[in-house]
């Protein structure tokens, strides 16, 4: 059957990116047509973990900059949703910044950037993910607002609780799923994130993306998949316990 | 401060971080592609975009990513319907699990592990030359950087068709698509009568507006094609980094007029969507 | 909470309206002065980072030796020509008092442009002690693209461009427009031209002979001269584009990807701005053992590349300081070795000490590329800055979109 011999090529297309990358952060001398025949030897990865090599710098880089913009995203576009699922206009123009493609978006505001002098800067490039991550979380947070946990807030407040209780014990609970997806979800954007990094920290911010880049650029295939599969894997093994995480995008992309 | 206010400000606040940064952007975009700002520009002048359009070439590029764009889809759509219709049945089918991995991929990623497997000095070409079926690396047919962008279009596959076939298979269940079969056998109806009549359309109506958010992705895209794609034509996206950053600092102005296009453009097709979906 | 939010807004203008401190004016302080002011001082540099080995020169003897020596930090970000030149002017049309960027790897055209929007600080390049050791009577150094560098860019390296080659595969190398020709209509996919710098050096060196070999464009650029023999090229291009690599419908976009194509045997061609590349890839164990250079009788062009210091830098000491080094003897030697870098000096070597002068004639010789003496007859000087800017532009129109 047709059907029964097509899921193994599925099986290996969907798979085979990875077992590529792997290979690629092992192997040296890797001139056509050898596939196997190639030395394999872990000293790349070695000289990563050794100190000396700034691939682990810039994980650590992308890892402070995805956090921090994962939670302010998260903290603020819960609160913003929450006023703005009233006014369904300003909704609506969250979508903008969110869908420009994001090196366009840093090629236009890069004059402002270096105006208020934040190009080439950590918070530079803080704040220009912050622009199209923010209307993401707002999006994102416009699903849980609906009429059900309005009603059940005012129910609560109806009986005697104030604000500061609604929110504690009925809201935070609630949302809390919410929260974790929308957590996950911009640290996802900010960790892959490549061309307004490059654009507004002018290559002196080197997060993993632009280090992996780097690579490429050199044709240098070993240091580039393992550059790669420090952006990978940690967040194929987060994928496989949380599963369900991923599928969220359904909501809004 | 009463409430009212402080929602009031809290909305502001929000509108300064994201709409306002996009129309400022836009702005010196503008300005810069009339001749009205920048180091080297002498005052407003058609100039810029004359030879934009001169050379067809804002058109031949918007024209490809268009055909990149819809091109991808549609096989994206197909082989989502078909394995959807296919696994909407089995739990856990491995295949199933599997199609949870391209998920985790970045478009740099998934681009630089697609031009090592289809290059001709890729594993695909190693692989065929090893079992005899070429016999010099110019024997592998071009797949990267080649005149049909087969190399971008496959890649762009791999990234977003897992995500569709996943969200097929969890539409069609909630669309209970199990008892709708059921109902239209017994009607009458053949397995790709209901394929094509019921399953298809009913599912795609139902994500048009996923389908439209993908699509304006796939225009902007960028990664993908800087690393697979060919000198010319070039994608939207590609043109305008190369025209500010490459030699000439004459084309700035360029990539700045073509900027404005491709944000007008993709404004007038967020519009639609807006449109399109249910707010909440 | 919306004053945390208001709070966040605050700190971030403040940090970026913070002061810069004012620095007095440098140009009439000693050398002295001017190292003991560079102490401590970090200086940005951003250069061409696509190749590795160029990057390790960089990163494991130029960075260490300056913390070690002057007690200067070195910082290296990627960018190259345009790129450069954007960042500096979208600086000063907003007026930027300290640049991002403090130094520049630059020739030619970027160093063209920059002196345009009067960005780069100068003249300073006689201020170095090590300045006296350059060999300013050679116009390959003094002139950089037909312009007099006045002391507004320091030498760094001098290349001249030639072809690399698999001889095991390529027999009699294509030595004029019409061998080359032949050859790749005989062997089509196996050569090919990078749409960057080193292939636009190569299509210049053609526009020299076809206008009549060395110094027929020289001066500034003639936009008649330009347009005449422009179009031959193209139509010679033209012609033999069908047989290059993929059939001439991309070109490669960077010489790194092509030296890899060459290194993987897909091209049996590459070239290289820098005459010394084949030895230094080939200690390297990049390119294959049978790889050869040579430079055809067209002649090709020698160039020198040099280091800029930016107008609006905050570190202009340090910035010296950094250029004093990689012209001093010790730097200079080291990056010609072959095993390193194999790019030639910039410095005269009969104004050296003796036991330097010594020490260059002893580098080991080049093994697969032809000695610089036996080819500096070939050596063709730089035409203007805008056949450069023309020639990219139009073999984009004229070729590439053809």
């Amino acid at each position: 059957m047709i059907k029964k011999s097509l899921y193994p090529i599925l099986a290996i297309v969907l798979v085979l990116p990875m077992i590529v990358m792997f290979y690629l952060s092992l192997v040296s001398h890797w001139s056509f047509p050898k596939i196997f025949d190639v030395s394999i030897s872990w000293s790349l990865w070695a000289e990563m973990f050794s100190g000396n090599s700034n691939i682990l710098q810039s994980a650590l880089l992308s890892l402070f900059l995805s956090t921090i913009i994962a939670s302010t995203a998260t903290f603020f576009g819960f609160f913003v949703s929450q006023q703005l699922s009233d006014r369904n206009l300003f909704l609506k123009l969250s979508y903008f910044p969110y869908l420009i493609a994001p090196v366009v978006f840093g090629a236009m505001l890069q004059f402002y950037f270096t105006l208020i002098g934040l190009s080439g800067s950590v918070w530079g490039v803080l704040l220009a993910q912050i622009l199209f991550v923010f209307p993401y979380s707002v999006l994102l947070f416009s699903t849980f607002w609906n009429e059900r946990i309005r009603q059940t807030a005012f129910q609560s407040m109806t009986l005697g609780a104030n604000t500061w209780q609604v929110f504690l014990t009925v809201l935070l609970p609630m949302s809390k799923p919410w929260l974790f997806l929308c957590f996950v979800q911009c640290f996802l954007i900010s960790w892959y994130e490549y061309g307004i990094t490059q654009l507004i920290g002018v290559g002196k911010v080197e997060t993993l993306p632009i280090k992996t880049m780097l690579f490429i650029k050199e044709a240098n295939p070993h240091l580039a998949a393992l550059s790669a599969c420090i952006m990978v894997f940690p967040i194929v093994l987060f994928l496989i316990v949380n599963r369900q995480l991923f599928l969220k995008r359904e909501i809004i992309g | 401060m009463t409430n009212d206010m402080k929602k009031g400000i809290l909305i502001g606040t929000y509108f300064i971080l994201t709409i306002v940064p996009l129309i400022m952007g836009l702005g010196y975009s503008l300005l810069y592609s009339f001749g009205m700002a920048g180091l080297m520009n002498n005052g407003f002048t058609f100039e810029h975009w004359q030879k934009l359009l001169a050379n067809s070439e804002l058109f031949i590029t918007i024209g490809y990513s268009i055909y990149i764009t819809l091109f991808s889809l549609f096989f994206i759509l197909t082989f989502a319907l078909l394995f959807s219709w296919w696994l909407v049945l089995k739990k856990n089918n491995y295949v199933f699990n599997l199609l949870f991995l391209p998920l985790a991929f970045p478009p740099l990623i998934a681009a630089f592990s697609w031009y090592y497997i289809l290059s001709p000095a890729g594993i695909i070409s190693r692989i065929v030359y090893y079992f005899g079926m070429t016999t010099d690396i110019s024997d592998f047919p071009r797949l990267v950087n080649d005149d049909y962008s087969v190399g971008i279009i496959l890649t762009h596959i791999f990234l977003i068709f897992p995500l569709f076939t996943i969200l097929f298979i969890q539409q069609a269940k909630k669309e209970r698509m199990y008892s709708l079969k059921e109902i239209s056998f017994t009607l009458g109806s053949t397995k790709n009568q209901f394929f094509l009549k019921v399953f298809m359309p009913l599912l795609l109506k139902k994500t048009a507006p996923l389908i439209l958010l993908y699509a304006i992705f796939l225009i902007g895209a960028y990664e993908v094609p800087l690393l697979l794609g060919q000198s010319s034509p070039r994608m939207i996206t590609v043109f305008i980094s190369d025209k500010m950053t490459r030699f000439n600092l004459q084309d700035i102005p360029q990539g700045h007029a073509m900027a404005v296009t491709y944000s007008v453009l993709i404004i007038g097709i967020t519009t639609l969507f807006i449109r399109k979906i249910k707010t909440v | 909470m919306k004053n945390i939010f208001y709070y966040l807004v605050l700190i971030i203008l403040i940090i970026s309206c913070s002061s810069h401190q004012e620095k007095t004016e440098i140009s009439n302080n000693s050398w002295e002065q001017v190292s003991e002011i560079a102490k401590g001082e970090t200086v940005n540099l951003m250069m061409w980072k696509g190749d590795p080995l160029i990057n390790k020169y960089m990163s494991d003897y130029v960075v260490p030796e300056l913390q070690k020596q002057y007690g200067v930090t070195l910082n290296i970000i990627e960018g190259q020509g345009n790129s450069i030149v954007s960042l500096l002017m979208t600086e000063i049309e907003t007026n930027k008092q300290k640049s991002e960027v403090d130094m520049v790897w630059i020739n030619g055209e970027t160093f063209y442009q920059l002196r345009q929007i009067n960005s780069l600080y100068g003249p300073f390049v006689e201020r170095l002690p090590n300045s006296q050791y350059v060999n300013w009577e050679n116009p390959f150094i003094a002139y950089d693209f037909q312009q007099a560098v006045e002391g507004y860019e320091c030498p760094w390296g001098n290349v001249q461009m030639a072809f690399i080659y698999n001889s095991d595969k390529v027999q009699n190398q294509p030595m004029n427009l019409n061998e080359l020709e032949i050859w790749v209509k005989a062997h089509p996919g196996k050569f090919t031209i990078g749409n960057e710098f080193t292939g636009m050096t190569l299509l210049k060196s053609w526009l020299i002979y076809l206008a009549g070999g060395k110094d027929s464009l020289s001066g500034k650029f003639d936009v008649e001269k330009y347009l005449k023999y422009s179009t031959q090229l193209w139509e010679y291009l033209n012609r033999i584009k069908p047989y290059f690599w993929n059939n001439g419908k991309s070109f490669p976009s960077s010489i790194a990807q092509m030296h890899q194509l060459f290194a993987n045997g897909e091209l049996w061609f590459t070239m290289s701005n820098n005459d010394g590349e084949v030895d230094n890839k080939m200690i390297q164990g990049i390119f294959p053992e049978s790889s050869r250079a040579y430079v055809p009788e067209t002649g090709t062009i020698q160039n020198s590349h040099y280091l800029g210091i930016v107008s609006h830098s905050a570190n202009k000491e340090a910035a010296m300081v950094i250029c004093n080094f990689l012209i001093s003897p010790e730097a200079q030697f080291k990056k010609m070795q072959p095993s390193v870098w194999g790019d030639h000096t910039i410095l005269s070597i009969s104004k050296l000490p003796v036991g330097w002068q010594q020490k260059f004639k002893e580098i080991p010789g080049r093994k697969y590329t032809p000695e610089r003496a036996d080819i500096q007859d070939k050596a063709l000087m730089e035409p203007a800055p805008e056949y450069m800017i023309r020639t990219f532009d139009d073999f984009r129109k004229e070729v590439m979109e053809k």
